[in-house]
Parts: structure tokens; sequence; C-alpha cells
């Protein structure tokens, strides 16, 4: 998994690219210690690189939307359709911003 | 005081304050009195008649929809004097609505003595400044008129830098991104890595990362001779701009004989000579050059004062190669000289740039017994260096942002598997025979035998192994084969297809996404596929985390217990029983049309009972592969104290 931090005045965007799995929570948590020292932003998390999630990747999702702040918005952009299959399997499409 | 000259951004500056002042003086400021009451009227116009350097010439209107309409077909006014009491509009309101009407124009606000806080409303609203109606007599109003133009202006003059600047840093952003994009065109492409992989032997992993938008290093990869790849390193003094235009530079003077490379001496002489000429005095580059021979099992390589490689040896042997030589572009005749080392099967090169010695970790410098220490940890003989870990693990122990260009190349030199059909690269001596069978299967390419591959080494046989005729591949770790698990051959006797890995492999291969292609590749049936790419991942990730590794899942609940997950699982990957632990995978289409999915792992077991009957929340952090795997299959079975998983879908 690889990643990439831009900012702008709509708030932070993390492209990831790769599969977002079990051996990704290293870098992963590289990720959400950054995102927790800029709270109160709104985030998106770019998936539109990322063919494959698992639970474990999701997982990592809500830790980051928990260490984001509840204030903050967690935006999940263009997420394939295998990726797209698992947040709707898992009803996660009701505690993230789907944007196609 | 010059207000935000910018030449140097190509930012214009037409105004001086002190010009403003003077250029008023003489001239005649257009003023639009806006007041209905005439006593009032009278007053202010007194007040200005009596100035004498600017003159004012004043227009009078009673009402505020006089006053829009005389802002917008008459000629252009310098200020507008405004009383927030109107026949038609009345307080704050007054002056929101002429600025909405007409906004170019600085507003003074008139008010009487018992409405100061109304004044400063308008203040904040927009106005330029306030005259109070009992206190016009004393050359109060032209020098408040003529301050009020100025601050205007000037604030008109400093909004109009920002919006250049603005749009200067954002074509300025534009552009590094650009470059940026170019610079990662010069790295190798993964299809280049791809081709060094299948023509050498040679698998590479690189990372790159600028410590700002583009940066002085760059690595690279070029085709030599036949049997020889050519790689090399270069760092240049500085960074940013004039780094990256010297990397482009060097990288030009790299490319621009399409000749092959042979003698890496030759070609970094006379890369420095044309450098000598090229770079301004007190910039230069660091470089290593080397070229590969696989055939004959020897790395040469010149150096111009690059950081020492680490090399490691098939047996584990470490050694930092000699570098040493005058940095390129420093001393024209400088000749530079090749070493030799053996570079046979299994050995693996270390290539980086100094930030990665020079960083502080813990406090102090981490330098190169350190970097070796940390390579190490990232490394093995069967699966060589594994770069993106061990430079994401770099960057969060020597924090970002970095202090300079980061570059890590690692090159190992894999084992050669044989033709197919055959066993290959077995420690054991294995019954060929045994492990074949015939493929029961329409599929007439599966028809024939169907050998597994076992060997020490990984990726690209994976790959192979997991492709017609073949009908798997088993890793020979370090534990031999003895503990293969039955799955794996029961499959392949039943025409299906098996992948046996280390955990160490199975952790970095991708190893759900790879079997999972391979039967879609082999097996055209109707089946839903995402249904078992999804069993296969949660149910590997099972196997590898908790099963052969060890690490429980709720230690993922809050960011703190991530860290210490992490720390867990490395601390399982370097650990060399736990890590040689195998991770199976089998699969075997049945007659009714399912596939039989098998996943198994060597670790402690665990109480499936538990889980049959546990409900995670849909928004649990962990702990719900099994109910995502119980809610896709058809059918879930457990064996062997939970060491063993089957799913049919």
């Amino acid at each position: 998994m690889n990643y990439q931090f831009s900012e702008d005045s709509s708030g932070i965007s993390v492209r990831i690219t790769g599969d977002l799995n079990f051996s990704a929570s290293a870098e992963f948590k590289i990720i959400i210690d950054r995102l927790a020292t800029v709270k109160g932003r709104p985030v998106t998390f770019d998936l539109g690189g990322v063919g494959r999630i698992d639970s474990v990747g999701l997982g990592l999702l809500y830790i980051a939307k928990e260490e984001v702040g509840s204030g903050s918005k967690v935006r999940l952009k263009s997420p394939q359709v295998a990726v797209m299959k698992m947040l709707t399997l898992t009803e996660a499409d009701s505690d993230f911003d789907i944007m196609p | 005081m010059v207000l935000g000259c910018q030449k140097a951004l190509g930012v214009s500056c037409r105004f001086r304050p002190q010009d403003w002042m003077s250029d008023m003086q003489g001239k005649l400021l257009r003023v639009l009195l806006v007041e209905d009451n005439p006593g009032d009227a009278r007053l202010v116009l007194s007040a200005l008649k009596a100035s004498g350097s600017p003159s004012f010439h004043v227009n009078h209107e009673e009402t505020l929809a006089g006053a829009i309409d005389r802002l917008r077909s008459g000629p252009p006014f310098d200020v507008v004097l405004l009383d927030l009491g109107l026949p038609d509009s009345s307080g704050t309101e007054t002056l929101s609505r002429l600025q909405a009407a007409e906004a170019g124009v600085p507003v003074v606000i008139m008010t009487g003595l018992d409405d100061q806080r109304m004044a400063e409303r308008a203040l904040e609203a927009g106005a330029q400044d306030y005259l109070v109606k009992g206190d016009v007599l004393d050359g109060t109003v032209p020098r408040t008129v003529r301050y009020a133009i100025y601050r205007y202006r000037a604030e008109m003059e400093r909004q109009s830098l920002s919006n250049q600047l603005t749009a200067q840093y954002d074509r300025m952003a534009e552009e590094l991104a650009l470059a940026r994009t170019m610079q990662f065109d010069l790295l190798p492409t993964p299809d280049q890595m791809e081709r060094c992989l299948g023509s050498h032997r040679l698998s590479v992993e690189g990372f790159f990362e600028p410590s700002s938008h583009i940066g002085g290093d760059l690595w690279g990869y070029l085709d030599g001779e036949i049997g020889q790849a050519v790689f090399f390193a270069f760092d240049f003094s500085g960074h940013g701009v004039g780094a990256a235009l010297n990397v482009f530079r060097l990288h030009t003077l790299i490319n621009d004989t399409g000749l092959r490379i042979t003698d890496p001496a030759a070609t970094l002489t006379r890369l420095n000579q044309a450098l000598c000429n090229l770079l301004p005095r007190g910039q230069y580059a660091t470089m290593i050059l080397g070229v590969i021979d696989t055939r004959a099992g020897v790395f040469t390589w010149s150096a111009a004062g690059a950081p020492s490689p680490i090399f490691f040896g098939p047996d584990g042997s470490i050694d930092l190669l000699d570098t040493r030589g005058k940095p390129l572009g420093v001393a024209p005749d400088t000749n530079y000289k090749n070493r030799t080392i053996s570079f046979p099967q299994q050995s693996s090169l270390f290539l980086y740039s100094d930030v990665m010695t020079e960083s502080d970790v813990d406090g102090s410098m981490l330098g190169e017994d350190g970097l070796v220490a940390m390579v190490r940890q990232f490394y093995s003989p069967s699966l060589g260096i594994n770069t993106q870990r061990l430079a994401a693990h770099f960057i969060s122990v020597a924090g970002q942002p970095l202090a300079d260009d980061m570059t890590a190349v690692s090159i190992s030199h894999v084992a050669s598997f044989g033709a197919s059909g055959e066993v290959m690269d077995a420690t054991t001596p294995w019954d060929n025979a045994g492990l074949t069978t015939e493929v029961s299967s329409s599929d007439p390419a599966l028809a024939a035998s169907a050998p597994l591959i076992l060997t020490s080494r990984r990726v690209d046989a994976i790959t192979t192994g997991l492709s017609v005729p073949y009908s798997g591949f088993v890793e020979i770790t370090s534990a031999g084969l003895g503990d293969v698990g039955r799955a794996c051959f029961d499959a392949a006797d039943r025409g299906g297809l098996c992948l046996s890995l280390s955990v160490a492999t199975a952790w970095s291969c991708g190893m759900a996404a790879q079997f999972c292609a391979a039967l879609g590749r082999r097996y055209r049936l109707p089946l839903d596929w995402n249904a078992v790419d999804l069993c296969l991942s949660e149910a590997i990730a099972n196997a590898v985390v908790h099963g052969c590794l060890g690490v429980e899942s709720g230690l993922r609940e809050t960011l703190s217990g991530l860290g210490r997950y992490n720390d867990a699982v490395s601390q399982g990957l370097l650990d060399q029983v736990r890590a040689a632990k195998r991770v199976e995978v089998s699969a075997v289409c049945r007659p009714d049309g399912s596939m039989e999915l098998t996943v198994s792992d060597q670790g402690d077991g665990f109480d499936f009972n538990r889980h049959l009957t546990r409900a995670e929340p849909l928004s649990a952090k962990h702990g719900r592969g099994l109910a995502l795997i119980r809610q896709t299959a058809r059918t879930v079975t457990y064996l062997d104290s939970g060491r063993t998983i089957v799913i049919t879908i």
C-alpha cells in the first residue's frame, strides 16, 4: 500500500494505492498519526487506486475516523467495485460519506 | 515603505502610500454626500469648501436610492459621506445596501454624538471611517476624507498584491508538481523491473522520496550486455529545484550515448568530465554505478563517494562496499576505478542516500552500523530485502519531514528454477511422480500432468506455480518440506490448486490476491468471484496474523493499540520460528459446481465455537473476518482446533 497526502481549503486528502489489507497496518498507522495532528478538518480517503480491501483494512478506516474526531467528516472517494461491495456488505456506507 | 513589492515572484508593484498622499494634494476629489438633514449637509459642505488642497467637488443626495442612482450613472466618486438614518433606509442596512449596489468606493459614516456603537458596527461592516456630525468645523472632515481614500486604496492594493501572490504561488505549485512527476518518470518503471527479473533473475525494489517537491537524488536501471544489468544511484549537493535540474542533466548524460554500459569506471570518468564543464563551483554529485553479471555471478562497480551499499551474501554475511572516490563535478582529471565482488544467487544489495545514515533516530545519528542493523530486520535470505516496509519503518523512526532526499533500492539475485514439469530447487529429495496427477478438468491444458513447484524463492515462481500446467507452489522454508499440509497434495491429486507459503512470504506477496486471480484464470466457472476473493482474503488474514503470528486482533481498537499490534506483528515476522510457519490455501472444484476452499495455519488454534455465536457490531474495528466469511459462504467448517477452515462457495 502506498499513500500520498494533499491539502487544500476543503480539507485533507489521502490518496491510497495498492491493497488496503492486513499487511498495510504499519503504513496506515503513519497516515492516522499524521491525521491525528490536524483534528477538526474534513478528511477524504481517495480509494480510486485501492484494488482490494479486507476487514482489517476496513477497521483501519474506522480507527482513522475515530482519531480525526467526531466533528470532522471522513469521506471515501472513488471506491472500486470490489471495495464498494465490502463497504456495502458491512454497511460501512452508513458510517462514511461515500463519494462515487 | 514599499508595499509588497515582489519582483522576484513576478508580482507588479505600482503604489507607494506617500505617492498617494502627495497625489491627492492639488487634485479635485469627488465626494458624494448622502444626508437628508439640510443643516447637517450645509455644515459638511462648508467644512469641505474651507479645505484648501485637495479641493472637493461635492454632489448631494438626500436618499439612499438617489445616492445609488448617482453612483451607478454618473462619473466615479472618490468617497461617499453617508448618513445611516435616511428616509428610505436606516442603520447599518444603509451601508450594506450601498455597498451591495456599488462596492468600489470608500465610505465614511456620518453619525450623531449618541451613535458611537452604530458607527463602530459600520466600521466592522466595511466603512473606512466615521465623522461625528457635531464635530465638523475644525478641519476634521477633509482630513478624514483624505485618510479614508488613502486607507481604501492601500487596502485595495494589498488585496491585489495578495491575489497576485496567491496566483503566483498556485502556478509555482503546479509547476513543481509537474516537475515532480517528470522526476518520478525518470525512475525505473514496474515493467522494467519485471523485465529485469525475467531477464536477469534480479528482484529490484526501490523507494524514492524528495524532501521537498523535487530533489537531487535518483536511481536507475539500464539493460547491459547479455546477462548484465546496470544500476546507478546518485545524489547532488543541496536539494530542491537546483539539485533537481542537475538530476535531469546527469540522467541525460548517462543515457545520451545510447551505448550499453560495460565498464563502470570508464563511464564515471566520462560523466565526471562532462559535469565538470557544466556545474558551477560548489555543486557536485556522489554516485555509484555498477554492473551485475548474473551469469558470472559478479557485481562490478565504480563509485564517486556514494554511501557504501550493504551487501548480503547467500549465507547472510554482511559487507559494506568500498565507495571511495572523488565526487563528480569536482576534478576533471579524476580516474575512477572498478571494484568487484561475487554476487551469486541469493545475494542482495542495498543502495541508499546519505539521509538514511545521517538522520537522528532516538536522539543520535543512525550511522552505517545503525542502518545495517535496521536493514537486517527487513532482510531474509529467501526473501531479500523488503524495501517498502524498511522505508516506511525508517521514516516513522526518523520523523518527517526528512532532512534530505531519500533513495532506497534493494537488488536481490533470485535463485533460478528450471524447465516446466520439474521439481525445482528442492532441498529434500522428492519423488516428482508422486506429486503429479491427472487433472479432472475440461480445460485440455489441465488434462496433462500437473506437478507442483517447490522452491525457496518467491513472487515470480509463485505466479508460475499457480499457472497451467502446474497445480501449485510450495515454498521451501527453513523447516524444509516436512511440515507441508496434506491438504495441498490432496488438492493437487483432485485437480485443484494449492499454495503453501511461509508466513513471512504470505505477509508480503498478496497471497489471497494471487491465489484468487489464479483460480479465476484456471476455472472459468459461474461462481461469485467476489465472494471467493472476500473469503480467501479474510481467512488468509486470520491465518497469518492470528494463527501463525499469534497476534490478537483486539489490539486494533485504538490508535495506541494499533501501534502495539504493529509492533507485535513486526516481532512475529522477525521471529525465525514464527516467520517460517506455513499458511496454506487450496481449492478444489466440486461436481455440484461449487468450489471448496481450505485455508490452514500452523498456529495454536482457537475456540471457533465462541466466534460462531458472537455478533460484532457492524462498525467494529476488528474481529469480524469470520462473520464476513459466514455471511458470504455457502458453508463453513472448522477442523484441527480451528487451524483449518473449509469454505464452500
